[in-house]
């Protein structure tokens, strides 16, 4: 196993900037997820780990050994391509040994590696078959039984699920999951697709316009967003654009543009006067009959503008004040009671509130 | 940060571009880039420099002056550029309506008129030349039927010459029987490629009719029809098969021909001819590649099922449009069956009409005399030899263009392109400036037969590295990528992902290289090297059909029946190509 380090690294593309000093620390059996809007970079990030594309500065180290003049046989990655990449004129057999065929594997062992492989991938019975003779999920497989199969110190996936359905990435993604685990291969992975990063990462890096903007755990980075970018990139969220006006050791007090006033728990590094944007996730807002009070939650009043089904939950949007707040609820309760232009109170706890400094 | 590292980057950038080339493709770069420089630069400027060189010795524009004072140059060079306009607006009265046709009704029989509208490109022009005059010139088959009919109704006219004269028209009329086709097939692929919507979505905004037509439908279907214009115009204006055939020496290619071969010709005036007329030629696909791209279209999809809106003919328009193409075809084939006539059947007496019974005799001769027979074998050993050295050439050429970033990237596609605008004699006439000096005592290059593969090989270069190209394409970077990924070394990748991906269209190409070089014309009449592969006759086939048409009555037909075999070779040929790319067959035709 090896861990991965980037410093710094710079790839321009004539006079665009595709990756602008990324710098990362990827631990051993690691699953780690670069997760930006399209363009941003990750692709060209990850070519550059594989070794596809030259960095014009910044280094990459496998457990310390500098690999940026390594070429891209010698590096020992395993990369899924978006596109798959399957080889057409070969079986999916032939497909899955090549790797081992350049490693100089001997025969019976390339057989045994490959049946174990296609195995692994639930594949074990499409050997003969040729790539397009399989369903987009198993050309998936395929490719990453092909990406396994040669034991690579580092695993790369380019937006692999982004061609399937979504049931299909659902699943697919879980065993991607559970193989990465049980195989404990350093991951990289690639998407933007933020539900996709939080489900399976162990670590994930949100990528602005060719940068870093934050790295943390999923659970780290969705409740705790550290600006807009991420907060809004990573999920629905309602924010509240304010001022803090009491920071005291237990307990916040943000002064909204509307002139609400919402406490929040204490945070570390919040200053009086400091301009901040409240963040609640909608899971965190209940919805109340009109004059709800609690002495511990915030509570806004407002009038029920939507009521959207989405499956297990319902999401209420309420308008108070020219602003939407958005309240997800699994209470089957409410909606009995609450209808389409009520008024309305809603409330969230100080806890569940982040606090995103403005710049 | 970024910026200050991608300044940096500029700077040095082709030296930067120069390192990040890796070996493999640096020696691919420089032998392609020798060859070329050798085979294709070196020739043309040694003509424009012979253009240069005065009779009394010195450099100066004397023989430049000397064919513009020359009336017969000059008119040499109109009935060119006459004859090259008309056919090519012949061509185009006829290409353009057929292709509207074929891609916007549905009529009955429709299936066999497709497949009839290439027959035109089977004949080799050169035997075509000589069916047509074997059937509409003097003492021709059709020329005898008519008089004899004329006779019969009492009417007096005399068809004494027949109906080829040497004249401009009747060059005009031979090319365009042969050429048609091509105006016809580049116009269907790009009228067929027009999204039915986009004239749906005109017509749903209020255009109808003539508007439509003028302002979706043409715009949108120029880019086809410029490239097989293109292709029309340059194959007519280089021709030089057709003239001899039908003897009219006041004619560009044709004089350049002469005044070289013959003993004691002015062979500066060559080489100035030669140079207007690669002029004109550059010109032309200048201003067309302006607006097209040519890598794009002029290549043509014989048999693509257009996907634009059919409708249905009417009664009325379909027995219009049946009656219009079985004209078109009969007239078409006059040179198929002539080419059957003059080879398969026995000679009438003079001025008769109906052949005396059918025969092998000729074919026999043609088969059995050395001379032939070993010019059919030099033939087939030349393409071959040919066509395998343009798969490799065009596709490390493709390669480098497609997947690879280096300094002089664009003059090698150009040079690349160039024999594409360059009349095969004056290829022919640059290699025998270049390569004629003695080398060792007596020993010249253009003695030995290899310098005829060379010179096929060249001329027919931009249609390999074209069809290179296409497959390139569709073979994705990230196939090659992910097995470099794997631990494939670059020529590994090379060997077991990309050759055996590209190798069918490779082929198909290479097979079409084949055909074009069987029965290539031009440098096999230029280049005539004495050594060959099977002894003292190095003649490629279109040599032996030119001297045999030049024999008595009996050599013509055995010339013919060296025509049936080129006939023979095509047939086979494109049968490979549509099998090889599934009856998607990319054929790019041309002189
Ligand atoms: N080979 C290239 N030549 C020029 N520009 C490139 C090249 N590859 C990438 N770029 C540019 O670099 C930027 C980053 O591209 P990259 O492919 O890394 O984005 P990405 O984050 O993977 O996006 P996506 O989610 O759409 O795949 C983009 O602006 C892109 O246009
Ligand atoms: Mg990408």
């Amino acid at each position: 196993m090896v861990d991965v380090k980037l410093e710094n690294l710079v790839k321009a593309f004539g006079s665009v900037i595709a990756v602008d000093g990324v710098s990362l620390q990827i631990s051993k059996s690691e699953f780690f997820t670069l997760l930006g809007p399209s363009g941003c970079g990750k692709t060209t990030t990850l070519r550059m780990i594989a070794g596809f594309n030259q960095p014009d500065n910044g280094e990459i180290y496998f457990n310390d050994r500098l690999m940026n003049y390594v070429p891209p046989d010698k590096r020992n990655t395993g990369m899924v391509f978006q596109n798959y990449a399957l080889w057409p004129h070969m079986s999916v057999f032939k497909n899955v040994s090549f790797g081992l065929e350049m490693r100089k594997i001997p025969g019976q062992e390339i057989k045994e590696r490959v049946k174990a492989a296609l195995n692994l991938v639930g594949l074990g019975g499409f050997a003969d078959r040729t790539p397009d003779q399989l369903s987009g999920g198993q050309q998936q497989r395929v490719a990453l039984a092909r990406a396994l199969v040669i034991e690579p110190d580092v695993l790369l996936l380019d937006e692999p699920l982004s061609n399937l359905d979504a049931k299909l990435r659902v699943e697919m993604r879980k065993e991607i999951k559970s193989l990465q685990k049980k195989l404990a291969i350093t991951t990289i992975y690639v998407t933007h697709d933020q539900k996709e990063a939080l489900a399976v990462s162990d670590r994930l890096a949100v990528m602005g316009i060719g940068k870093i903007v934050q790295v943390g755990a999923p659970s780290e980075i969705y409740s705790n967003p550290k600006n807009r970018f991420v907060a809004s990139f990573i999920g629905l969220i309602n924010l509240f654009h304010g001022k803090v006006a009491v920071a005291k050791e237990k307990e916040v007090v943000i002064k909204t543009r509307m002139g609400l006033e919402i406490v929040a728990s204490a945070l570390d590094e919040v200053n009086t006067g400091m301009e901040v944007l409240v963040a609640v996730r909608p899971e965190n807002v209940e919805v109340h009959r009109y004059g709800f009070t609690h002495p511990q939650k915030n509570v806004i009043n407002g009038v029920i503008e939507a009521i959207e089904y989405l499956g297990s939950i319902s999401r209420y949007s309420i308008k108070s004040d020219q602003k939407i707040i958005n309240a997800d609820q699994y209470s089957p309760e409410a909606e009995e009671t609450l209808q389409l232009g009520d008024k309305a109170t809603i409330s969230f706890e100080r806890e569940h509130i982040s606090l995103i400094e403005i710049l | 940060m970024g910026k200050v590292a991608s300044i940096k980057g500029r700077g040095s950038s082709v030296l930067k571009a120069l390192r990040s080339i890796d070996r493999l493709s640096l020696i691919l770069v420089i032998a392609s880039a020798t060859l070329l420089f050798v085979f294709i630069f070196l020739p043309i400027f040694t003509i424009v420099y012979n253009a240069f060189e005065e009779p009394d010795g010195g450099i100066g524009l004397k023989n430049f002056e000397n064919f513009w004072t020359t009336p017969s140059y000059l008119r040499g060079l109109r009935n060119s550029v006459i004859s090259a306009f008309l056919t090519l607006a012949l061509a185009s009265a006829i290409g353009v309506p057929v292709a509207f046709v074929m891609t916007r009704y549905n009529f009955p029989g429709k299936r066999i008129f497709t497949l009839l509208t290439i027959l035109p490109l089977m004949v080799p022009p050169f035997v075509g030349a000589l069916a047509i005059t074997g059937m509409l010139g003097r003492n021709g088959t059709i020329t005898n039927f008519l008089q004899w009919l004329f006779q019969s109704l009492g009417l007096d006219v005399a068809l004494e010459g027949g109906f080829i004269q040497p004249s401009i028209f009747s060059i005009v009329f031979i090319q365009t029987l042969h050429l048609w086709p091509l105006i016809y097939l580049n116009t269907s692929a790009s009228l067929s490629k027009i999204d039915p919507t986009l004239e749906e979505s005109a017509k749903n905004l209020g255009a109808s009719g003539l508007k439509l037509f003028r302002r979706v439908t043409l715009p949108l279907a120029f880019p086809g029809f410029a490239a097989g214009a293109l292709l029309v115009f340059l194959w007519s204006l280089s021709d030089l098969g057709t003239p001899i055939m039908i003897n009219f020496p006041e004619y560009s290619v044709f004089q350049a021909f002469t005044e070289f071969i013959i003993e004691g010709g002015y062979k500066e005036i060559a080489s100035v001819i030669s140079i207007v007329i690669t002029a004109i030629s550059a010109l032309a696909l200048l201003l067309v590649t302006r607006y097209v791209g040519l890598k794009e279209y002029a290549v043509v999809r014989a048999g693509a099922a257009p996907r634009a809106i059919q409708r249905k003919a009417g009664k009325k328009l379909s027995v219009m449009i049946l009656l219009s193409l079985t004209i078109l075809i009969i007239a078409s084939v006059i040179p198929h069956i002539g080419t059957l006539i003059m080879a398969f059947t026995t000679r009438p007496a003079y001025g008769d009409w109906i052949p005396r019974g059918v025969t092998m005799e000729y074919m026999i001769r043609a088969l059995s005399e050395e001379s032939s027979s070993t010019a059919v074998a030099n033939s087939l050993t030349y393409s071959l030899l040919a066509s395998f050295f343009d798969i490799f050439l065009g596709a490390a050429i493709a390669y480098l263009l497609v997947r690879k970033k280096f300094p002089g990237k664009s003059l090698l596609d150009i040079v690349s392109m160039m024999p594409f605008a360059i009349p095969g004699i004056v290829i022919g006439l640059g290699y025998i400036h270049l390569f004629s000096r003695p080398i060792i005592g007596n020993f010249r290059l253009t003695s030995i037969w290899f310098i005829l593969v060379i010179s096929y090989a060249m001329r027919r270069l931009p249609y390999a590295v074209r069809s290179a190209h296409a497959v390139l394409q569709q073979v994705h970077e990230s196939l090659e990528e992910a097995a470099s990924n794997l631990g494939a070394t670059k020529i590994k990748t090379l060997m077991s992902i990309t050759i055996p991906l590209i190798m069918p269209g490779l082929v198909a190409g290479a097979v079409l290289t084949f055909i074009n070089c069987f029965t290539e014309v031009s440098t096999s009449l230029m280049l005539q090297p004495i050594i060959g592969p099977f002894g003292f006759n190095a003649s490629p086939l279109a040599l032996q059909i030119f001297r045999e048409s030049k024999g008595g009555p009996t050599a013509v037909r055995v010339a013919s029946c060296l025509g049936v075999i080129q006939i023979i070779a095509t047939i086979i040929g494109l049968y490979i190509t549509n099998k090889l790319l599934g009856g998607k067959a990319g054929l790019a035709f041309g002189g």
